[in-house]
Order: structure tokens, then C-alpha cells, then sequence
């Protein structure tokens, strides 16, 4: 349903309620501006005060019964009562308001996951912090009851960490394969 | 009251602290550490060969010659320098930073990885560029 709407309290996921009864748990103070509110047919949370609709003025549901012929044939928004201006930023996607929290997780994987590629022979070094993080991030987003962005910095994590894993493995096994060819090439 | 976190600044502090700790230590921390053993062994340059050499040569301020030795290293350090700029100062600003990443940004750090590692050790012209020399 496109009128339920969900909010966060406490660090939880509530609702549906409808719109009105959200309007009064900010009204009487118990939902704050920053609360995240989402119905369907918004991309994402959002912040409650960069929702124009949860602070417009109840709109006047009756319409007037006596419409004169002339009135009906205007377009209808001409007839209607232009709705206030609402006195907040226009609806923003809340990854643009930077408001969704980013798993740290996830930017910590990516980092790691970077960093073992370009550690020459241990790579392992950042790649298997890499991996560690980059699980844990994916599990913790898909059990966070809130939305939390970050996913795809964790998939990208995860496949450089996999990728530094197989460096290391394949300098390991070029190492011992020289090794046992006696094939060691004498330090500069 | 949504919890606010703010990953990205301490991302920025902890790079800030050890890139201090390595530029101040280079001396003895290059010292005690061995060569890179996959050139050594296969004779190959991998996507971080000259690292090293690189960070030596900006801490003398020869940034062009440290970008001879590792062109990915450099600009990728200054791209994601920009970009902790920004979110840092939309964490501070708006309370929260969110990096929007979509998958062509993953194939895009995968292949840019992946095809220096390749490129670099082609020894035509000018794939030669992206390999590191010895220090004069």
C-alpha cells in the first residue's frame, strides 16, 4: 500500500502506520525531523524533515459540491486550492543526503582488498582482512533492520581480497617450485 | 535519534597517521624489508612493484620520478584522497556520507588493477612507462 509508512525508533524498523498517525508522532515529538521515514514508491530512507508530505497541511478532502459548469470545464488545477509551499528541502534520495548509514565494514574491506594488491609477495597481508571484512559487512547489512548502504564496496572487498589470496598463493607455489628445481636465482 | 557514525573520518585519520609513521620510518622500515620476492622469482612486475621506490622519491619531492615508478599508486592516492575530502566533509556537514558505488565502479578497480599488473610488463614502448626502473 502506497499510504504505509514505516519509521525508525530506537534503532528499529516500525510500522506500517498510516500517514496521519505519522504526523502526530512528529507532531507530539516522539518521531524527531531525523528519524528515517520510508513508504513504497520512495527509493530509499529518508530523513522525516526532507519529506514534504509528512509536514504539508492535511489536505481538504471535500471538494465542493456545487462546481459551477464554468469551473468544470478549467483544468483542475486551476479549481483546486494551490497547496502551501512546504518550508523544507525538496525530496532528496537519502544516499544524497548522506543520511543512510555506510557500513564501515564495507570501506574497511574495500581498503584492505586494494592494499593486497599492490603488497608485492604478502599480499595476504591485506587480502585476508579484506575477505574477514568483506563477509562480515555483507552479513551484517543483510540482517541490519534498517537499510545500510555499503554492498557493493563490500562485493568489491571481497573479490580483490579473493584476488589477493590467489597472489599469495601462486607466489607461495612459484617459490617452492624453485625451490625444489633448485632454481634460485642468486640476490642481487 | 539515529545513531550517527562517522567511518570515513576515521578512515582518513588512520591512513593520515600511517602515512606519517611510513614517510618518517622510511629509512628503517625499507630496510628490514626484503625484496619483492615475486619479481625476484618470476622477473615479472606486479601491480604494486616500486611502491617502495615511489615513496622515496615523493618524500625527496621527486614526484615525477615517483610517477615513473608506480603511475596507480600516485593517481589512485590522489583520486582517493579527493574523494575522503569529500566524504569527510559531508559526514561533518550533513551527518552522513554515503560513497554511491555501483558495480561498473567494482569492474572498473578490478580491471584497472588487473590490466596494470598485464600492461606494465609488456616491453613495447609504451606499456614500458608503466614499469618501474632501478633508482639512479
Amino acid at each position: 500500500m502506497k499510504d504505509e509508512w514505516f519509521y525508525s525508533l530506537a534503532g528499529t524498523q516500525n510500522g506500517p502506520t498510516m500517514l496521519d498517525e505519522l504526523r502526530v508522532l512528529l507532531q507530539s515529538g516522539q518521531l524527531s525531523r531525523e528519524s528515517l521515514v520510508w513508504r513504497q514508491g520512495m527509493g530509499d530512507w529518508a530523513p522525516a524533515s526532507a519529506v514534504a508530505e509528512l509536514w504539508e497541511k492535511p489536505v481538504v478532502a471535500d471538494v465542493p459540491t456545487a462546481v459551477s459548469p464554468m469551473t468544470f470545464s478549467t483544468p483542475a488545477s486551476s479549481s483546486m486550492p494551490v497547496p502551501p509551499v512546504p518550508m523544507v528541502a525538496p525530496q532528496l534520495q537519502a544516499w544524497q543526503m548522506g543520511i543512510v548509514p555506510q557500513s564501515g565494514l564495507a570501506i574497511a574491506s574495500l581498503v584492505c582488498g586494494i592494499l593486497g594488491i599492490l603488497m608485492c609477495y604478502v599480499n595476504a597481508l591485506g587480502a585476508l582482512p579484506a575477505v574477514i571484512c568483506g563477509h562480515m559487512a555483507l552479513r551484517r547489512i543483510r540482517e541490519s533492520e534498517l537499510p545500510m548502504a555499503g554492498r557493493g564496496m563490500a562485493i568489491a572487498g571481497l573479490i580483490m581480497g579473493y584476488l589477493g589470496l590467489l597472489f599469495q598463493i601462486g607466489i607461495v607455489a612459484i617459490i617452492v617450485f624453485a625451490f625444489s628445481n633448485k632454481l634460485i636465482p642468486t640476490p642481487p | 535519534m539515529v545513531r550517527r557514525s562517522r567511518p570515513w573520518t576515521v578512515l582518513t585519520v588512520v591512513i593520515l597517521v600511517v602515512t606519517t609513521v611510513v614517510f618518517c620510518t622510511q629509512s628503517l622500515l625499507f630496510a628490514i624489508m626484503p625484496e619483492c620476492q615475486f619479481h625476484r622469482f618470476t622477473g615479472w612486475h606486479c601491480p604494486g612493484c616500486g611502491a617502495r621506490r615511489a615513496i622515496m622519491l615523493m618524500a625527496r619531492g621527486e614526484w615525477w620520478q615517483a610517477l615513473r615508478m608506480n603511475a596507480l599508486l600516485l593517481l589512485g592516492a590522489l583520486v582517493g584522497l579527493i574523494l575522503l575530502l569529500r566524504q569527510v566533509l559531508l559526514e561533518w556537514r550533513k551527518g552522513g556520507a554515503v560513497l554511491p558505488w555501483r558495480r561498473r565502479h567494482t569492474v572498473l578497480l578490478v580491471s584497472l588493477f588487473l590490466g596494470f599488473g598485464i600492461l606494465r610488463n609488456i616491453p613495447v614502448a609504451p606499456f614500458t612507462w608503466l614499469a618501474p626502473v632501478p633508482l639512479r
